[in-house]
């Protein structure tokens, strides 16, 4: 009951948040310098035509104005068209959300499969060569350049061995094979930042657990030390690192921005770097949001997984 | 005595520091018969606690050192044993309770989970036998309702309440030897008694010999057979605990007893043991005691006293014993 | 074993899908696909696969019919007759007929949102004289320059039914008269074309489809010609070039490019013009400072080439009479010392875009050298061109992608009223040239014009050109029939892929 009011709050929360967010990215936006007028004209900058767009998209108007616009059509679920292919921005959105969310759960289970257990393997064999090697990869993988990884991987692995696409996205539906292998190197780039953080924090939530007296008792009864680790350690370590991963989804999901640039991924990262700097209004004003809103989401199903993983939390 | 089911012979325990081996455990003595109970009494930094995490086999493997000893049960030395061949015995045969009864139950599965597991360890059943045998158990520590605390978190129980569930753990493969060590330290008074008695039952009921070790000599009158007293990692005096507390030879149990608050207030003043532990890494020479001992002469400084039988099965290590009844 | 066995299958399953399939990576991701709207000119790609025009130009620029078969220019040279391709259709099945000409022409000139107005600002009206038969009026005798115009989209020819039926959501699926059908489009993830079996020019035409995939960066985009997954790898930097070389599985083409990189003076466009445009001798001196030849050596591997004017050295128009000059250091201090101006300092505009920081960087050094001290101020595009626009500038790094007829290069730029015209440069002299220039049918005088239009601009320095660049466009050894394009339009008539 607690816990559906405090769901309750959150949830009421997100309304203001948006709106006080949309009014700051729209302020930004239109503090860059620039004229999107001319970006918008082409190369001949017809005057004739600069007044006529600068007219018909109301960049004429006062900003106040042309907010108050925007936000009466978004209510009505119309975020505005992308000036730059006249695409609807929620069906741009709509048609990158999966994109952007493919790669974010492929990136983010590579890296729970990669950071997870060699956080165990460091807390379990303190000092060990397995814990210096996880503790390496962990740092390189926090430390690396993203746009360098990934030029270096499709150098090796595309370019040289054919083993995965150098770029681009496949969908699912046209050839789950490409679709897969076309994900591998991008997840990888992305996931192994994650997994050097999943890495770290597991290892110290672990030496934590494992020095804690309900594991003097789980090894008193007589347990495997394989179970007294997996079971009775693994299961307290995984409440911060569980709800450290879920931010890191959230951030994912705003799209990855140099490594979709890298290897052509059209998701939400690619959508942003070209809506500022093309000054696309529409389409960073609804992108922000809807980042916003999935980060809000990720952040609240954190919340909860850590409500269900923590029975102390349940009165 | 028959063979006593747990022998402890010269046990050296040390442990790795900074500037080499810092000893905890000075070859101690001490045995257990079946079905007996034994206090352990000292106070903080006497390696009592070491010596029965040693019995166990729950030392930290990255620091801790058994340099000396054995540890026999029923004749098997267990230090002589597999690390593999420990853990089956762990829980089994020799079972443990502790004195944080608060943070010793894992807070992320429920107490009835708990005390399966421990009971699945040493003989395998299934989910639903080990749930009844594990509410049996709980019915057995005195905890009411045992059906529904048996799903419920440990934060939702008393210290008291924890503490019963850590026994009926610790009951759950039938040891033959239970090692208590503090557990009622972190306790009230009054549930202090409970637990007591409950331990009681244990020995009685199910012929368990338990090894109690504990500062508080009060509890330790309670419940023990035989008494051990230990001082910077050495057993200074052993005997039947009605004997120790009647007529104690060694200078330090002397103390001890003097120094326990009675329930008559006003009658004998708390006399306390002047000084402080001394440091293992630099013991005094001769009798480990004697910087604080009120009737050490010149010998105690010269030489260690070894352990005498002053009486049967009553004895002490200082050279002055026995010493006269003060009239 | 299995997970191997897997994998190559999967690798192997990739490479043999590309077989009827072509694929282009290019620089950019294009934006509206209608001929009308469209605006980048990586626009162009797509476009000419799926939208023939009336006009093509040759590799030597010369003008070349596509949907017209025959032309005429009146006498008085303001009106033009041309005479249609029969039996040509749509990809909707309509006729492609004069009235469809009509339509499109004036769907140009007046729908909403049209960049293509400029180029037919000459245009005063059509009018059809039969079904294969339209004569367009002109209001300036720009004949030539209108019907080069018409050889780019402004020729390009949508179908009117399907135009008409989806109204502003037609560049959302582009219905034309080319070789190939448009069939999909995921925004910045590709374009995909197939093959229409309708073409009029079928029988040269090998491909069943082609997919445009835009990758940003060229080294990615040079990275997937090599693995196979690309044919064709448009606007390859000079930098990416001795990757290929020992690779046997590729290769790559260069042609000059029609446009130049100058940095132009701010000339009379606000209170910032005070630095360059009063004194020819200071525009004179920054001009001596610069050593093209060693930029172009240093920066782009000797593969673009040093000019400095409106053309490259190769084209007509170039006047051969004044040459690239060689560095003088020792004449430009001269000549700031004449103007009283020994410390000149100024501040150079540069877009983030690669090339022209580095270039900028050398050029820095080299005016230092002559006592100048040039600061650099970068910006994005989008504020460059605004800054540009509204004077904010000393001198700006410029780039022009450049059109086949010189006027293209050069009216815009310095004609008095030129919209893109930031120096505000306005000499009546040159005006006058660059309007003969547009009305000039035959081809001698044209030349004679623009190299004096040329040698005027070379003499009064409004800005320094610096290089043109060529275009590097890499293939795969499994593609015959490339024949590369000045305007780097790729076109897919012949292309066949082994």
């Amino acid at each position: 009951m607690r816990f559906l009011l405090f769901l309750g709050q959150r949830l009421a929360l997100t309304v203001p948040t948006l709106l006080i967010l949309s009014v700051l990215v729209f302020a930004l936006q239109h503090l860059l310098p620039g004229d999107p007028a001319l970006a918008l004209a082409g190369e001949d900058m017809d005057p004739d035509v600069v007044a006529e767009i600068r007219h018909r998209y109301g960049f004429d108007l006062p900003i106040w104005h042309q907010y108050w616009n925007w936000l009466l059509a978004a209510l009505q679920g119309d975020l505005g068209m992308s000036l730059r292919n006249s695409m609807s921005v929620v069906q741009l959105l709509l048609g990158k959300l999966g994109i952007t969310l493919q790669l974010a759960v492929a990136s983010m289970v590579l890296a729970l499969v990669i950071g997870i257990p060699l956080g165990v393997l460091a807390a379990a064999r303190p000092g060990s060569f397995a814990s210096l090697a996880a503790s390496g990869f962990a740092l390189s993988g926090i430390s690396v350049p993203h746009f360098w990884l990934g030029i270096m991987l499709v150098l090796a692995f595309s370019v040289n061995l054919n083993w995965f696409p150098s770029s681009g996205y496949t969908p699912f539906a046209e050839d789950p094979g490409r679709w897969a292998m076309g994900l591998v190197l991008p997840a990888f780039v992305l996931g192994t930042g994650i997994a050097g953080v999943l890495m770290r924090h597991t290892r110290s939530a672990m030496l934590q657990a494992l020095g804690s007296d309900y594991i003097r008792t789980a090894r008193a009864k007589g347990l495997r030390e394989q179970r007294v680790v997996l079971k009775h350690a693994l299961r307290n370590a995984l409440v911060p690192v569980v709800t450290l991963g879920a931010i890191e989804f959230g951030q994912l999901l705003s799209g990855a921005v140099l490594t979709e640039q890298i290897f052509s991924i059209p998701g939400f990262g690619k959508l942003l770097v070209d809506g500022v700097l093309y000054r696309d209004y529409a389409v960073v004003q609804g992108l922000v949001l809807v980042s916003a809103l999935l980060f809000i989401a990720a952040s609240l199903v954190a919340d909860i997984l850590y409500f269900v993983i923590n029975p102390r939390l349940r009165s | 005595m028959s063979a006593p089911l747990l022998d402890v012979r010269g046990l050296a325990v040390g442990f790795a520091g900074e500037d080499g081996l810092v000893p905890a455990v000075q070859g101690a003595s001490f045995a257990l018969g079946a079905g007996a109970c034994l206090g352990i009494v000292g106070e903080s930094g006497s390696g009592k606690s070491v010596a029965a995490l040693s019995v166990m086999g729950l030392l930290p493997p990255a620091t801790a050192r058994i340099t000396g000893g054995s540890v026999l049960l029923d004749g098997r030395d267990l230090l002589a044993l597999t690390p593999e061949a420990r853990r089956q015995l762990r829980g089994g045969e020799i079972a443990m309770i502790f004195q944080e009864p608060m943070t010793s139950l894992n807070p992320a599965f429920t107490i009835g989970d708990q005390i399966a597991e421990a009971i699945r360890a040493h003989a395998p059943m299934s989910a639903a036998a080990a749930r009844e045998r594990a509410i049996a158990l709980l019915r057995q520590v005195r905890i009411a309702s045992p059906e529904k605390r048996y799903d419920e978190y440990p934060h939702r129980l008393s210290g008291g309440m924890r503490q019963r569930v850590m026994i009926a753990i610790a009951l759950a493969g039938n040891p033959r030897l239970l090692i208590a060590d503090e557990p009622t330290t972190a306790l009230d008074v009054t549930v202090q008694a409970q637990i007591v008695a409950l331990l009681r039952d244990i020995q009685r009921e199910r012929g368990t010999a338990i090894l109690l070790i504990s500062h508080n000599l009060g509890l330790i009158a309670g419940l023990a057979d035989e008494i051990a007293v230990m001082y910077a990692g050495r057993v200074l005096e052993h005997g039947p605990a009605a004997r120790i507390l009647a007529h104690p030879e060694h200078p330090y149990t002397i103390g001890l007893l003097g120094a326990v608050p009675r329930a008559a207030p006003g009658e004998a003043p708390l006399v306390g043991i002047e000084g402080s532990v001394p440091d293992p890494r630099h013991p005094p020479p001769g009798c480990v005691f004697q910087p604080r001992c009120p009737f050490a002469e010149a010998r105690c400084a010269e030489a260690a006293p070894p352990l005498r039988a002053l009486a049967p099965g009553h004895h002490a290590a200082c050279h002055l014993a026995p010493l006269e009844p003060v009239a | 074993m299995r997970i191997l066995a897997l994998l190559l299958m999967l690798c192997c399953g990739t490479a043999a899908m590309a077989q009827g399939t072509l694929r282009i990576g290019i620089g950019d991701d294009p934006d509206a696909l209608d001929p009308t709207l469209n605006r980048a000119a990586s626009g162009r790609q797509p476009l000419t696969a799926v939208c023939d025009k009336l006009f093509d130009v040759t590799t030597e620029l010369k003008l070349e019919h596509q949907l017209v078969t025959a032309h005429e220019i009146a006498a008085d040279g303001l009106s033009v007759t041309l005479k249609l391709r029969e039996g040509v259709r749509f990809h909707d099945g309509e006729s492609f007929d004069a009235e469809a000409v009509a339509f499109n022409l004036n769907r140009h000139l007046t729908m909403q949102g049209s960049l293509r107005r400029t180029e037919l600002a000459a245009l005063a009206g059509t009018e059809v004289v039969d079904a294969h038969t339209i004569r367009l009026l002109l209001k300036s005798p720009q004949a030539y320059l209108l019907l080069i115009n018409l050889a780019e989209r402004a020729g390009m020819m949508v179908s009117p039914k399907a135009a008409r039926d989806a109204g502003e959501r037609f560049a959302l699926h582009p219905v034309c008269a080319g070789a190939f059908r448009f069939v999909e489009r995921v925004p910045q993830g590709r374009i995909v074309v197939q093959r229409y079996d309708g073409y009029w020019n079928r029988a040269n035409i090998h491909l069943d489809r082609v997919e445009y995939l835009p990758i940003s960066d060229s080294t990615v985009r040079l990275a997937g010609l090599r693995s196979g997954e690309l044919q064709i790898a448009e606007r390859l930097s000079p930098t990416d070039l001795p990757q290929l070389r020992g690779d046997a599985r590729v290769t790559a083409v260069a042609t000059p490019d029609l446009g130049f990189h100058s940095i132009r003076f701010n000339m009379s466009n606000g209170p910032r013009q005070r630095i360059f445009g009063g004194d020819i001798r200071i525009r004179q001196a920054v001009e001596l400072a610069i050593d093209r030849r060693a930029m172009v050596q240093a920066l782009f591997e000797d593969q673009y080439t040093a000019g400095n004017q409106f053309v490259g050295p190769e084209s007509a128009y170039y006047d051969k009479a004044h040459p690239v000059p060689a560095r003088n250091v020792a004449r430009a201090r001269a000549l700031l010392r004449e103007a009283g101006q020994p410390n000149l300092t100024f501040t150079l505009l540069v877009p983030s875009e690669r090339e022209r920081q580095e270039a900028a960087q050398m050029v820095q050094a080299m005016l230092a050298e002559a006592g100048i001290t040039m600061k650099l101020e970068t910006q994005d595009n989008t504020s460059l061109l605004a800054s540009s626009q509204r004077g904010q500038f000393d001198a700006v790094f410029s780039f022009w992608s450049g059109r086949p007829h010189p006027d293209g290069n050069s009216y815009s730029h310095f004609a008095c009223a030129g919209p893109l015209n930031d120096s505000r440069y306005c000499n009546p002299e040159l005006d006058a040239l660059l309007t003969r220039g547009r009305e000039a049918t035959d081809e001698a005088e044209r030349v004679r014009v623009y190299q004096q239009a040329n040698a005027l601009l070379v003499r009064n320095v409004p800005h320094v050109v610096v290089w043109h660049r060529r275009t590097f466009t890499g293939l795969s050894k499994r593609l015959a029939g490339f024949i590369p394009h000045p305007d780097s339009t790729i076109r897919l008539v012949g292309l066949r892929l082994n």
